[in-house]
């Protein structure tokens, strides 16, 4: 603001003075003209006064006008000053490009990945489902006594909630089927739901085409209808638009197309490709225990899903009188549908890297600020003589702050090109098993997000260096200015450091706790060799293979002609392949004496194929393995693993032993069938790598069949070169078979701890990320205070100091400074941790192995950052130093 | 005066103002005295409403003031145009002489034109 302009500034405060003086100048211009024209002085007084009108009016409305103006000069002078600084601040950045560039690199790498993160967690956390009103649509389930809650609810428990509910508009039910497509191309195995109609009002969104079905559906034996998935209507029917009406046959049986379901319906990747009315049979609405069906419910508008709860519940109390079921509380859990579709362990990981990446935000920010501060001092003249001029704080501190937010936008901006291609190689590397996770983009949030973190990391790096340099004693800057030696120590900085090391941290444990425990997984022994090991899903149809003989017969053909293969060593059938997901379990018990309720081991059951446990390379601990003599007339026989055996017979020998399969269940499962222990296999990670083996039991195919079995090749040629021929091999069995989705064991064990390993990597990118930022923290702080002693070291060099003495002050100076970072970290790592509970395996997350190496690693880091500094003090040439 | 007329009479009565200035820099008193001059006494306008419109133009910066000194040795604040306030007048002026034309054009004929 020049000096003129203030002047009139100061005039126009005054201005109700200013208006009287220009109205009197006027009216005394009139009197003296109507004196001329020959008036008396107190006439033509009355004449001007007439001429001019009503004076009070006229200059309240010039007062007001004024100030309207004054208004609009402030601000624009505001806003002009503004420019001033914000040209000036880039004029100030343009003329240190080293700085800048570090600066806005920092930046840029902290927005960007907290962006893509962010982006992230908002597409499967935050952004809602698209159903219409999705936030009343509920997943319904029963709380179990353990307090989790079952989310399959039998049969007959759905009908009661169905028909009573008094809080719900719409209730569906769905549990999942699969069946194979032909006629079009080849035969294609799809997973679908059976749904009842209620569910298309409960998770209501427009059909893509056609209707949904309604309650005329829900009766057994009505027609056959279907609702087709986006997805398959457009791979299977190449998006045809007269398909609703079609007839088309699924495991030979005719449905008629009546709708495709919307693109967005199904939140997950694999969603379900088909949807079949689901119309339970007096049959099954008796079935009275048995979970299968998945409750989706729509709140009444106005009503609370605690409500909702409590509605259900009270139906619950009435059933339960009759049918008591154990091991549930007889409450109802009503929790979002999005939030039972995320599942709290992605929920966790997915806040956890959120956390993780505002910690590396922090440490950019910490450095920047450093960086700021370091510029601060080589700038203190220019401040100061600034000061001297009339600036004042307040506006010394916005010019700082401008230049902050220039650094932040600029760095929001380069972050985006970082966000986007930090998201691109995220989703290229996304497990498949979190939901929603690939629809994640650089979004409105996303971008909103991103403008959010740079004003706050504007802020946060800004603030404190500005006030720092603005505050400063004006007198002691001037004089210090002109010969600096008193540099020395910088308290602000190094907290800095400190804080930025502790973070880093805190960050690198977590990772170690993660690395360590997915180390301690891989090593466990599986029970199997997974080398070169290929799996694939066949399923014999029931309209097809309608007896038991025909499926066993079914099942035995294609294992032989797999096995001609040239290139197959082995192949067997299991009906759940180790590790990979889904389960059945069932009470075990001695066929010796009766059964008493509470006498039965839990225990999970599967069947196999003879060459098994030889394909598998899975050892056979005791007994024989089953064979293709354990055929349908055979005598009943299982094998046993051996933590089972041990639980049901303790040291004895337990081959030769009789047992009884699903104890305390109805006729449907052959519990009163007594069956020969024939052999005991090694324990093995049944349920996924992360879960410890659990008890079990083998049934041969041929006496204890499923219609869906999971085929396992060991190959004596890279196996999935074999994939083709094994497709020809089942279809010269039967050409309407298809071969589902193969993959090698060594990816199921993979896709098995895909999350875990996904939250792992980049807890580790963000992790050493964290680490290199605060490095060059600790370097730039220990250089800085080297250049600013650089007179101080001349003077011990020319006193006789070693170039070693020199050199261990400096490292002890940025050593002290880290191992105070270090043991705060340490104390803050304890604590942030704790987040991890639960996620890390096989070691707690107190790991002392992990807490050391960790600090011992960030220690080095620093101890490393501060050598080049400390090598250069050494070089100080002492005469020119005392000399500068 | 109904209110719609008002709004014409001051647009006019800037532009008025603004040729004024447009012979030099002048004080209120003296831009009166112009405009009573020129328009032969034929407005009627009270000179007091003349200080709101100088003041509106000045906000719109189209003129600027300075307080000097008269020949009498008076302070008196004086207006003067500034570049805006030139181009404003020359634009309304056209505009202006544009209408009155057409207005003179039409009012003045003696016959009904045939028809279209």
């Amino acid at each position: 603001m020049n000096v003129g302009r203030r002047i009139v500034h100061l005039w126009r405060r005054d201005s109700d003075a200013e208006i009287a003086e220009e109205l009197r100048f006027h009216l005394d211009a009139a009197v003296d003209e109507e004196i001329a024209r020959g008036m008396t002085p107190s006439a033509a007084r009355g004449a001007a006064e007439r001429r001019f009108g009503d004076l009070a009016r006229i200059s309240d409305t010039m007062a007001s006008l004024r100030e309207q103006g004054d208004r609009m000069t402030g601000r624009k002078e505001w806003f002009e000053a503004l420019a001033q600084d914000a040209r000036f601040g880039a004029r100030q950045l343009r003329k240190h490009p080293g700085f800048s560039a570090v600066a806005l690199l920092t930046l840029a790498l902290g927005i960007g990945a907290s962006t893509a993160i962010f982006s992230l967690v908002y597409s499967v956390l935050l952004r809602p489902l698209p159903y219409q009103d999705a936030d009343r649509v509920m997943s319904l389930g029963q709380v179990m006594s353990s307090g989790g809650v079952q989310r399959y609810v039998p049969v007959p428990n759905f009908l009661a909630w169905e028909a009573q509910n008094r809080t719900l508009g719409a209730i569906g039910a769905t549990d999942w089927r699969s069946m194979t497509l032909t006629g079009h191309g080849d035969p294609l195995r799809l997973r679908g739901d059976n749904a009842t109609s209620g569910y298309w009002r409960a998770a209501y969104l427009p059909p893509r085409l056609g209707r949904y079905y309604d309650a005329t559906a829900d009766h057994p034996g009505s027609s056959h209808v279907i609702v087709l998935s986006y997805a398959t209507w457009q791979t299977a029917f190449g998006g045809d638009t007269a398909i609703v009406g079609q007839l088309i046959h699924l495991d030979g049986e005719p449905y008629t197309v009546v709708a495709v379901a919307p693109d967005a319906f199904s939140p997950t990747t694999n969603g379900p490709a088909f949807w079949t009315p689901l119309a339970p049979s007096p049959e099954d609405a008796s079935r009275w225990g048995d979970h299968e069906l998945t409750v989706t419910g729509r709140l009444k508008p106005g009503v609370t899903s605690a409500a909702a709860a409590a509605d259900l519940a009270r139906i619950e109390a009435a059933v339960r009188v009759a049918h008591p079921d154990d091991g549930l509380t007889g409450g109802v859990a009503a929790q979002p549908l999005l939030d039972a579709t995320v599942g709290v362990t992605n929920q966790r990981q997915l806040l956890i890297l959120l956390a993780a990446v505002g910690l590396v935000l922090l440490i950019a920010c910490g450095n920047v600020a450093n960086l700021l501060l370091a510029r601060a001092v080589s700038r203190r003249g220019e401040i100061a003589v600034r000061r001297a001029l009339g600036a004042g704080r307040r506006r010394l501190v916005r010019q700082l702050m401008i230049e902050s937010g220039i650094l932040a936008t600029g760095g929001a901006v380069l972050g985006m090109g970082v966000a986007a291609a930090g998201l691109h190689l995220l989703l290229a590397n996304a497990p498949a098993a979190v939901p929603r996770l690939k629809d994640a983009s650089l979004d409105a949030a996303a971008l909103l997000f991103a403008v959010g973190v740079a004003a706050l990391s504007a802020l946060l790096f800004g603030l404190v260096p500005a006030l720092h340099a603005a505050g400063r004693d004006l007198q002691t800057t001037i004089r210090a200015t002109g010969r600096n030696n008193r540099g020395g120590r910088d308290p602000l900085r190094r907290a800095l450091i400190v804080g930025e090391i502790a973070l880093a941290l805190v960050l690198l444990t977590g990772a170690g706790l993660l690395v360590r425990s997915a180390g301690r997984m891989h090593a466990e022994p599986t029970g199997f060799v997974a080398d070169n090991l290929l799996t694939a899903r066949v399923a014999l149809p029931e309209s097809q293979y309608l007896t038991d003989g025909a499926v066993v017969a079914g099942f035995d053909q294609v294992l032989a002609r797999v096995r001609t293969v040239p290139g197959v060593a082995s192949a067997a059938f299991i009906s759940r392949v180790p590790i990979g997901a889904g389960g059945a379990d069932c009470l075990v018990a001695p066929a010796e004496r009766p059964y008493e309720s509470g006498s039965g081991v839990d225990a999970d059951f599967r069947s196999v194929s003879d060459g098994y446990f030889s394909t598998m390379e899975s050892p056979v601990l005791r007994g024989r393995a089953i064979d293709a003599t354990d055929n349908t007339t055979a005598p009943p026989v299982v094998m046993i693993n051996a933590s089972l055996a041990t639980r049901l017979f303790g040291n004895a020998d337990p081959i030769g032993r009789q047992i009884r399969h699903c104890v305390g269940l109805g006729t449907g499962y052959s519990s009163s069938t007594t069956r020969t222990v024939v052999g005991v296999f090694a324990d093995v990670r049944a349920n996924g790598l992360d879960q410890e083996p659990v008890d079990q039991v083998f049934y041969p195919v041929a006496q204890f069949y499923e219609r869906q079995m999971t085929l396992v090749v060991r190959g004596s040629v890279p196996v999935m070169s074999l994939v083709s021929s094994l497709r020809r091999a089942v279809a010269a069995v039967d050409p309407e078979l298809p071969l589902g989705s193969p993959i090698t064991m060594d990816d199921v064990i993979r896709q098995s701890t895909a999350v875990s390993r996904f939250t792992m990597l980049l807890l580790l990118v963000l992790g050493v990320s964290g680490l290199c930022l605060a490095a060059t923290g600790i370097y730039g702080v220990v250089s800085y205070q080297v250049a600013q002693r650089v007179q101080e070291m001349g003077i011990r060099l020319a006193l006789g100091a070693t170039p070693g003495q020199v050199r261990r002050l400096v490292l002890r100076n940025g050593f002290t400074t880290a191992l105070i970072g270090v043991a705060i970290g340490e104390g803050a790592a304890v604590i942030g941790t704790r987040a991890l509970r639960g996620l890390v395996y096989g070691i707690t997350t107190r790991d002392p192995v992990t807490f050391v190496s960790v600090g011992a690693v960030l220690a080095l880091t620093a101890l490393v950052a501060s050598i080049v500094p400390a090598l250069r003090a050494t070089r100080i040439d002492p005469v020119a130093a005392l000399r500068s | 005066m109904p209110n719609d007329s008002i709004d014409l009479l001051q647009g006019s009565l800037d532009l008025l103002v603004l040729k004024t200035l447009s012979w030099g820099p002048m004080h209120g008193f003296g831009i009166a005295r112009w405009l009573r001059q020129l328009t032969d006494d034929a407005l009627q306008v009270e000179e007091g409403s003349l200080y709101p419109a100088l003041y509106r133009m000045e906000n719109k910066r189209w003129i600027a003031s300075e307080w000097r000194v008269t020949e009498n040795n008076r302070r008196a604040k004086y207006y003067r145009l500034t570049p805006a306030g030139r181009r404003h007048l020359a634009a309304q002026s056209n505009q202006w002489l544009r209408f009155a034309g057409l207005m003179i054009e039409v009012l003045g004929m003696r016959e009904q034109p045939a028809p279209p």
